[in-house]
């Protein structure tokens, strides 16, 4: 009986993970207080370097082969782990740009942004606490 | 009975006992913490630490064979090739300070026998984040793909179109840029300029860049990007250029040649710049010689010489001393002292992450007789999945036929053929096949035709005929 709940539960989350949205996050003073999908896109792709207070603005991003990683660039960018690669190497090679600090999850990121004003990042719904603000909820 | 232990009484009732252990447990808990805020504050310096200093680099690797015998400009001809695009790059990207960074690539080329170099080496310095100067060793941007052009996992081509991309034997500069990044109406927008010198030593001539300008706009929204800017070169060669051209060219079928390449040409060539006064005796019977035969002599030879008296101020003396020097082997110098090139640019693209498109314009003038070039390319790919097939066409030509080009354009060294010395024609219809085989490794498989080159050498180092085809395999990194 245990074994037949645990297993329900773990399809469960398993389709959860799969169909989960992804949150755009910030730090609860910064001025932004929602993004479309353009504006995100342009922000992780470093087009965009500051915010509207003209801060310089501290990209988080997870690691490559995340799952969530993935289904971000694909949301916002429309581009595959293949294409965002291919797209920060123009920028590295050519000096024009280093790709975002790496964090290993959600809840490393939801730290980051607690301690930098100025940080933001893509997370889990269920990793979003009072010291973060939603700015853009995007659904798979 | 009670004993006490590191200052926490042992009890023996239950009561006791159990508050002793949550007291316990109450100092393992502040403990561990204690530890992980150790770990973690040691993790962040480290990581700090980690962020002062990244490296990156790129690598290809491939195999490429034409069905030609002659030479394709970027080393290939009918053998296999395995050189051409070998490249292996590193990069250091070493951060001062917020605001301040220093950076070393060093690219490693097959096609220099891994002769390393630094193509990029400078300092930049952030004003604020949308606005940056570099100064040391840069590249120069003449065209959209010019600073990455040999990151071949960056674009979908095996290498950018030739017919585009192999124009100037120059391609980084000493010197100062900056980029200014601004958001206009939706769109955003990149302004660079740069300011540079160089010397280039190549073995058949010292050239001297004295100065190096360009400008580039650069504005993007959504999947558009538009670029356009122009790079005006102003150098000077330390002497004059060299040509040593084959020991037998006064055969009498190389004149015959050389006499038709003058036929189609009006009176006010530049050609004519040979003196015949100056010619040896015994080169001049050659050259009578090989004329006998011909009835048209007296024209060409009268024509030469008249033409020689009266541009005799465009080309110093030392051209027809070398060109018709004593020696077997003839010379031909000229002085390009006080000559400017511009390089044009004007690009689209197009990406949605389905489909790319890519088209490129560009125009090369040369200052005083010599050619100007346009090229221009169009890149169409549609992305299944890891694959992406794309069809690419490009044509490049020399739009007037100067006679200098008619004269000793066959005599001018690859390297700095893409220049326009020389006439050039050429179209190219590509087709190939890039592979997204995971993330930071990618296959190429790419066919090049080349054709109508209206019996110019295209982009070739010798006469390849009317038509060539290129094959290449190959496989680009980053890491």
């Amino acid at each position: 009986m245990r074994t037949i709940t645990l297993s329900v539960l773990l399809v469960v989350s398993m389709s959860i993970t799969a169909y989960a949205d992804i949150v755009v996050v910030v730090h609860p003073d910064n001025p932004l207080t929602q993004a479309s999908n353009a504006e995100i896109s342009k922000i992780f792709l470093a087009k965009t370097k500051t915010f509207a207070n003209g801060e310089k603005i501290k990209l988080l991003d997870l690691e490559e082969g995340d799952e969530l990683r993935n289904q971000f660039y694909q949301a916002v960018a429309n581009k595959t782990p293949s294409q965002v690669k291919a797209y920060w190497s123009r920028l590295i090679f050519t000096g024009k740009g280093q790709p975002p600090q790496v964090l290993l999850d959600s809840d490393e990121i939801v730290e980051a942004i607690e301690e930098d004003e100025n940080g933001i990042g893509y997370i889990d719904p269920d990793s979003v606490t009072g010291s973060v603000k939603v700015i853009l909820t995007l659904t798979n | 009975m009670s004993l006490t232990f590191s200052g926490i009484s042992w009890s023996s009732t239950d009561e006791e006992r159990a508050a002793t252990i949550k007291a316990l447990e109450k100092k393992i808990a502040k403990v561990e913490k204690k530890s992980k805020k150790r770990t973690k504050s040691f993790s962040k310096k480290f990581d700090k630490y980690l962020q002062r200093i990244k490296f990156n680099g790129f690598a290809s690797a491939g195999i490429s064979t034409s069905d030609v015998e002659a030479n394709h400009i970027i080393g290939i001809n009918d053998s296999k090739n395995y050189q051409s695009d070998a490249i292996i790059a590193l990069q250091a990207n070493f951060r001062v300070n917020d605001k301040t960074e220093a950076v070393l690539q060093l690219s490693s080329r097959g096609s220099d026998r891994n002769d390393t170099e630094a193509e990029w080496a400078y300092i930049a310095y952030s004003f604020t984040p949308n606005l940056t100067v570099r100064a040391g060793r840069l590249r120069v941007p003449y065209y959209v793909a010019s600073e990455y052009i040999e990151v071949g996992y960056a674009y979908p081509w095996v290498r950018p179109p030739i017919d585009i991309y192999n124009q100037a034997p120059f391609t980084s500069y000493y010197g100062i840029d900056s980029f200014i990044n601004f958001e206009l109406l939706g769109w955003g927008n990149t302004l660079q300029v740069f300011n540079g010198t160089d010397f280039l030593d190549l073995d058949v001539v010292a050239f001297t860049i004295s100065q190096m300008y360009g400008a580039y706009f650069t504005t993007t929204k959504g999947p558009w990007n538009i670029r356009f800017g122009r790079t005006l070169v102003k150098g000077t060669t330390a002497g004059a250029i060299n040509f040593t051209p084959p020991d037998a060219i006064l055969t009498s079928s190389d004149y015959t040649d050389f006499k038709e390449s003058l036929n189609p040409l009006a009176p006010n060539s530049l050609v004519t710049q040979f003196d015949l006064t100056r010619i040896p005796a015994d080169q001049l019977a050659l050259l009578l010689d090989a004329n006998l035969e011909d009835d048209g002599i007296v024209y060409p030879l009268y024509l030469v010489n008249q033409l020689y008296q009266e541009n005799q101020d465009l080309f110093g003396e030392d051209f027809t001393d070398g060109f018709f020097g004593a020696s077997a082997a003839l010379e031909a110098e000229f002085d390009l002292s006080g000559i400017k090139v511009t390089f044009d640019n004007f690009g689209v693209s197009y990406d949605d992450g389905n489909w790319l498109g890519l088209v490129e314009f560009t125009r090369l003038f040369f200052s005083g007789e010599f050619q100007a070039v346009h090229a221009h390319y169009a890149t169409v790919g549609k992305r299944f999945n890891r694959l992406m097939p794309f069809a690419t066409y490009a044509h490049a030509y020399t739009p007037n036929d100067t006679y200098l080009a008619h004269a000793i354009g066959h005599l001018v060294p690859d390297l700095i053929n893409g220049l326009g010395f020389n006439l050039l024609k050429q179209k190219t219809y590509t087709a190939g096949v890039r592979w997204d085989v995971s993330a930071g490794m990618a296959l190429k498989l790419q066919i090049d035709h080349m054709t109508d080159m209206e019996g110019t050498k295209g982009k070739f180092s010798t006469d390849p005929g009317n038509d060539a085809d290129l094959f290449s395999l190959v496989v680009d990194v980053v890491f």
